[in-house]
C-alpha cells in the first residue's frame, strides 16, 4: 500500500515536471541578451516605413511587427505586435513642430505581464527590439482612416481597453483583450460608428474569422496554468485569437479600397 | 527497501522540479528584461548620438474637411490648428513628413528604472 502511495506521488511529480518543461517551451521566453540590430539599422527602417506610409498619403494605418523569429510562433502566426500609426503634428524637445506619424499601442506592463496600458509612442520606438526588420502595413479605405481619427481622438478610443492581459485573447468575448483585439475592437467601433461594446462583439462575431491558435490545448492548459500573460478563461472550446493576417483579410474583404503591404529593408 | 528507495526518488524529483520552476521563472523574468534592455539600449544609443529628437508630444493631423466631425473636443482644437499644416494636401497625395528621427525616451529617461512597457 505504501508502495503504491509512494509509486503514485512519484508519478504526480514527474508530471509537474513534464508540465513545467512543456509551459517553459510554450511560453517561448528564451532571453535575447542584446539587441538583434543597431540603432542604424533600426532608425533606416523605422523611417522606411513612414515613408512608405506618407507616400501611400494614410493619416491612419495598422502596423505590425515581429518581436520573435518566425522559428519561434505559432504556425499561422507572422507578427507579434499590433498598433495604429497616425500621421500627426509631432512636438519634438526644442518646441518646433513637424509631421510625422506617432503609433498608438497597447503594450503589457513590465513589471505584470497579465495587465496593459495603453501607450503612444513613435516608430523607433515601435520598432527597437524587433527580431525582423519585418513590418505589416494594413491601410484601411479613406471613410474608415477618417472614423478611426473621430474614434483615436473621442473617449471611446480608451474606453474599449480591457487591461486583463492575455497573449492569445478570443476576439469575440470580454474579459481578456492583447494588442490585436484592441486594435479589432478599435477598427469595428469606427466602422459601426458605435461605443458599445456588446454591439462590436456581435459584429465582430458576425463578420471576423479568428485565427486558430495551432497549438496543442494540452499546451495551452500548461501555459495558463504556468503563464500569467497566457489564459484560456475567455475561450470556448477551440482557442482564437486576432492577428494582424486576419485584420487585413476581414478589411480586404469589408473594406473596399483597404491596402495590405509588407515592408523590409 | 523499495519504499525508501522511492522516497529518495521522491526527493531527488522534488529538489529538480522546483528547480526547474524557479529556472523557468528566471528564464521568462530574464527574456522580459533582456527585452526591455534591448529596446533602451537601441534608444539610449539613437538619442545619445544625435540621431533622434525627444516627441513631447503628437496630435492627429486632420485631413481637410474632417474638422467639423464628431471628435473629442480637444482633438477638435487640436485638429484646426492642424488643418492648416495639413492644407493644401488632398485625401489621397502622398504627405510630407520629417527627416528626423523622433522617439518618447530622452538618454536620462531611458536610464532610470523602468516601470514602463515591454514591447512584444
Amino acid at each position: 500500500m505504501k508502495t503504491f502511495f509512494a509509486r503514485f506521488a512519484l508519478s504526480l511529480l514527474l508530471l509537474r515536471w513534464c508540465f513545467i518543461c512543456q509551459a517553459a517551451s510554450f511560453s517561448g521566453s528564451s532571453a535575447h541578451a542584446e539587441a538583434y540590430f543597431s540603432s542604424e539599422q533600426i532608425i533606416q527602417f523605422a523611417k522606411k516605413v513612414e515613408r512608405k506610409l506618407a507616400a501611400e498619403g494614410a493619416r491612419v494605418a495598422i502596423v505590425a511587427r515581429m518581436g520573435r523569429p518566425l522559428s519561434e510562433m505559432p504556425e499561422g502566426m507572422h507578427f507579434t505586435h499590433v498598433a495604429f500609426a497616425v500621421y500627426s503634428n509631432i512636438t519634438v524637445a526644442d518646441g518646433t513642430s513637424v509631421p510625422g506619424y506617432a503609433i498608438y499601442n497597447l503594450y503589457q506592463k513590465d513589471d505584470k505581464p497579465s495587465v496593459s496600458q495603453l501607450v503612444q509612442d513613435f516608430p523607433v520606438d515601435f520598432f527597437a527590439g524587433v527580431a525582423q526588420l519585418e513590418a505589416g502595413i494594413l491601410i484601411p479605405s479613406h471613410e474608415l482612416q477618417q472614423r478611426l481619427l473621430e474614434v483615436n481622438g473621442s473617449p471611446t478610443y480608451a474606453s474599449l481597453h480591457e487591461p486583463r492581459y492575455s497573449l492569445i485573447a478570443n476576439p469575440y468575448t470580454l474579459g481578456r483583450q492583447n494588442c490585436t483585439e484592441f486594435v479589432l475592437d478599435v477598427v469595428n467601433a469606427a466602422i459601426y460608428q458605435t461605443n458599445d461594446i456588446k454591439i462590436i462583439k456581435a459584429n465582430t462575431k458576425a463578420y471576423f474569422k479568428a485565427q486558430p491558435v495551432n497549438v496543442s490545448p494540452f499546451k495551452l492548459m500548461l501555459g495558463s496554468m504556468f503563464s500569467a500573460e497566457v489564459t484560456n478563461t475567455d475561450q470556448r472550446g477551440r482557442a482564437v485569437t486576432a492577428t494582424f493576417e486576419k485584420i487585413s483579410e476581414y478589411l480586404q474583404t469589408y473594406d473596399q479600397g483597404a491596402k495590405v503591404l509588407s515592408l523590409t529593408p | 527497501m523499495q519504499l525508501h528507495l522511492h522516497i529518495r526518488v521522491l526527493v531527488i524529483c522534488a529538489a529538480v522540479s522546483g528547480a526547474v520552476i524557479v529556472h523557468a521563472a528566471d528564464s521568462a523574468q530574464n527574456a522580459s528584461g533582456a527585452s526591455t534592455h534591448a529596446s533602451q539600449a537601441v534608444t539610449i544609443g539613437i538619442t545619445a548620438s544625435g540621431q533622434a529628437v525627444l516627441g513631447v508630444a503628437a496630435v492627429p493631423l486632420l485631413s481637410v474637411g474632417a474638422v467639423g466631425m464628431s471628435i473629442g473636443a480637444g482633438s477638435v482644437a487640436a485638429g484646426r490648428g492642424s488643418a492648416a499644416v495639413a492644407s493644401g494636401v488632398s485625401n489621397h497625395d502622398p504627405l510630407p513628413i520629417t527627416d528626423q528621427t523622433i522617439t518618447v525616451n530622452s538618454p536620462a529617461e531611458a536610464l532610470k528604472p523602468r516601470a514602463g512597457t515591454a514591447p512584444r
